[in-house]
């Protein structure tokens, strides 16, 4: 089974780049390889990952492991399931940065304190000493922030980091998520099946089906004007909270392939309006359509006037 | 069951529904407040949509109205007749007309049983026609989701998700009935999915010309589908009105707040920059006193934690609170919450 399928991006530091699908899609798998953390004997991958020019997925075990957390560090969606039940959370909190750093505990516990009161928790010297469960999750989901942000990464993975958490505390995280990434300067990819999420909080978006990047460019293009059948497909697929209220939305036909048994061609050939003979045929690759945006669709490519509305019908 | 001309198909008064609180670190005798005396009324022909956040108890009304939890107290009419406390027996026949449809496609469906079986269910329950008619009824209602009814005989892990929600939204039409409540229908499911079952229901809604109470957390699927929005918060309506009303002009601090929250798929320049609702929903154990919004409203006095507001008609809408928002026009509400 291909989970994810040659995808290419780069990101500099202070940026944000969206990596946006529906479930199956490969978007947490690509995060997770990022980390070398799907790396086992049944596993084969192909590519490099390179930090700072030096290809993380090649290094020995030991030393990619004193990467993760200290230059990368990554947010889970779950939190509950992260962290874990019987160690009070300033203990954890400690616990990464003692598996990096020579510190005292004192020092790393008065760390802890800071870090707990830096990601908006209040009373962080006595929450310190709280169980996960005595957290809700919009909290639990602030102390794995304050875990991954112990070491001062340069680079922060969320995956889904607002997907369990209801939307009025799904935007303080988001906002506490800039705000941190402006005070360090770190780079950060943010993975969500939202839209809305992606398009307010990224610079730079790759849509990702069947476990390739079908659409890569800058945030406002890709969700403003975007080109490829799938992103106009989901876009026309979701509901607005403002602007004129629809009364029909336009869904993609059929369901997501699986990524046992993908179509021949391009994968989203099946669902797809503008399909041709040519898409059963050949894997489209990411083709550039202006500075800065890319799509995997020949059809369009070469045609632009063929693009879909991305808008439901009104 | 004869109905008053004009009554309401469904009419919910106060209505109340506490839980014992339950686990190690309870006190006895703890009771949480999930549903704490809601009222609204639906009519033939229309939808009336329910949002909040988790443990609002927007679930637990889905359950109280079709009368599948017992409510400690109030009220619940349907076509006038007052059913609140009907004995299982007597509710039988009533069951036909009133029926749900549940969020995960994947636990409400019997794993070990044909779809064709799940969805003639009812039938059989209720004794509706033969054996044959019963069939042919099943093959009719399977097309009508869009299912090939030839697929009859095959199992749910058969089917994606989407497809699994057409067989749920089946077995809920497949005896015709007036009111069927969706409790979050199309939150198991990816977008593009999702809005094949948005299509679907509203297709349904005005083919059987039904009443719809239609729950969900997500503020934009309520307002793509409803006639009217009941904003819910720690077991209280907090507002109600038209959805255009409450879209354009919320009246409640907690409604701006809401919607404000929500992130737009789209560009409009730069992002947004916001200040949102602050903190998270108390406990329903031991809801504040006063207004239960007033721990984390911006415009909350003194009186806000002395005297609950009654929700109340105010311009169109109902709406419980002592200041509310608005007499501005668009976005002016939302803008004033966005400003603190």
């Amino acid at each position: 089974m291909r989970a994810v399928n040659g995808i290419s991006f780069s990101l500099d530091r202070g940026r944000t780049l969206g990596l946006v699908g529906e479930s199956g899609s490969g978007k947490s798998v690509a995060s997770l390889t990022m980390l070398g953390l799907t790396r086992s004997p049944n596993t084969d991958f192909a590519g490099e990952v390179l930090l700072d020019g030096v290809d993380v997925l090649n290094l020995p075990e030991t030393a990619l492991r004193d990467i993760r957390g200290r230059r990368v560090a990554m947010v889970f969606q779950d939190p509950l399931s992260s962290l874990h039940p019987m160690h009070r959370v300033g203990w954890q909190v400690v616990e990464a940065i003692q598996t990096h750093e020579r510190v005292s505990m004192k020092a790393a516990r008065a760390r802890a304190v800071d870090l707990i009161r830096t990601v908006g928790i209040p009373s962080p010297e006595s929450r310190v000493d709280a169980y996960p469960h005595e957290l809700s999750g919009g909290m639990r989901q602030r102390v794995m922030i304050a875990m991954a942000l112990a070491l001062r990464p340069e680079i922060l993975i969320a995956d889904e980091p607002t997907s369990a958490l209801d939307v009025t505390v799904q935007a303080q995280i988001l906002q506490l998520l800039s705000r941190l990434q402006d005070e360090t300067g770190m780079a950060l990819i943010l993975v969500s099946h939202d839209l809305g999420v992606i398009a307010e909080h990224t610079d730079e978006v790759a849509v990702m089906y069947a476990g390739r990047i079908v659409e890569h460019g800058p945030g406002d293009v890709v969700i403003g004007r975007p080109l490829h059948p799938y992103t106009c497909g989901l876009l026309g697929s979701i509901p607005h909270v403002d602007g004129p209220r629809t009364t029909r939305l336009t869904p993609i036909p059929g369901s997501p392939p699986s990524a046992v048994r993908l179509p021949e061609g391009c994968a989203f050939h099946p669902r797809c309006v503008l399909a041709q003979r040519s898409c059963e045929l050949e894997v489209p690759t990411l083709e550039l359509v202006e500075p800065g945006h890319r799509i995997a669709c020949p059809v369009v490519a070469h045609d632009r006037s063929l693009a879909l509305p991305a808008l439901p019908a009104s | 069951m004869s109905a008053a001309p004009d009554a309401p198909l469904l009419r919910v008064q106060d209505l109340v529904k506490h839980f014992p609180a339950r686990g190690v670190t309870r006190q006895r005798g703890a009771v949480v407040h999930a549903v704490d005396g809601v009222s609204f009324e639906i009519r033939l022909g229309q939808t009336l949509g329910l949002v909040g956040e988790t443990g609002c108890g927007k679930s637990t009304v889905a359950r109280l109205v079709t009368r599948l939890l017992e409510p400690t107290s109030g009220r619940i009419e349907y076509q006038g007749t007052d059913i609140t406390h009907w004995s299982r027996r007597r509710l039988r026949p009533l069951r036909r007309q009133i029926q749900i449809i549940f969020q995960d496609p994947y636990s409400s469906l019997n794993p070990r049983r044909r779809v064709g079986s799940i969805v003639g269910d009812p039938l059989r329950a209720h004794g509706i026609g033969g054996r044959s008619e019963q069939q042919r009824r099943v093959a009719e209602i399977l097309q009508l989701v869009g299912l090939d009814p030839t697929h009859a005989d095959r199992y749910p892990h058969q089917f994606s998700g989407g497809q699994r929600q057409r067989v749920g939204v089946a077995r809920a039409i497949v005896t015709n009935p007036r009111l069927v409540v969706a409790d979050e229908p199309v939150s198991a499911l990816d977008v593009s999915i999702q809005a094949q079952i948005l299509n679907l229901v509203a297709d349904l809604r005005t083919e059987f010309g039904l009443a719809l109470l239609f729950i969900s957390h997500d503020v934009s699927v309520v307002r793509h589908v409803s006639d009217r929005v009941a904003v819910m918060y720690l077991g209280k309506i907090v507002e109600l009105a038209e959805t255009e009303r409450l879209f354009s002009a919320p009246a409640h601090p907690y409604t701006a707040g809401l919607l404000a929250a929500v992130p737009l798929a789209r560009t409009q320049g730069s992002r947004r920059q916001r200040v949102d609702i602050p903190g998270e929903p108390p406990s329903p154990l031991a809801p504040p006193s006063g207004c239960r919004f007033r721990t984390r409203c911006p415009f909350a006095q003194q009186v806000c934690t002395e005297v609950e507001p009654p929700l109340e008609p105010r311009a169109g809408s109902l709406v419980a609170c002592h200041f509310p928002l608005g007499g501005g026009r668009e976005g002016n509400a939302a803008a004033r919450v966005t400003a603190t």
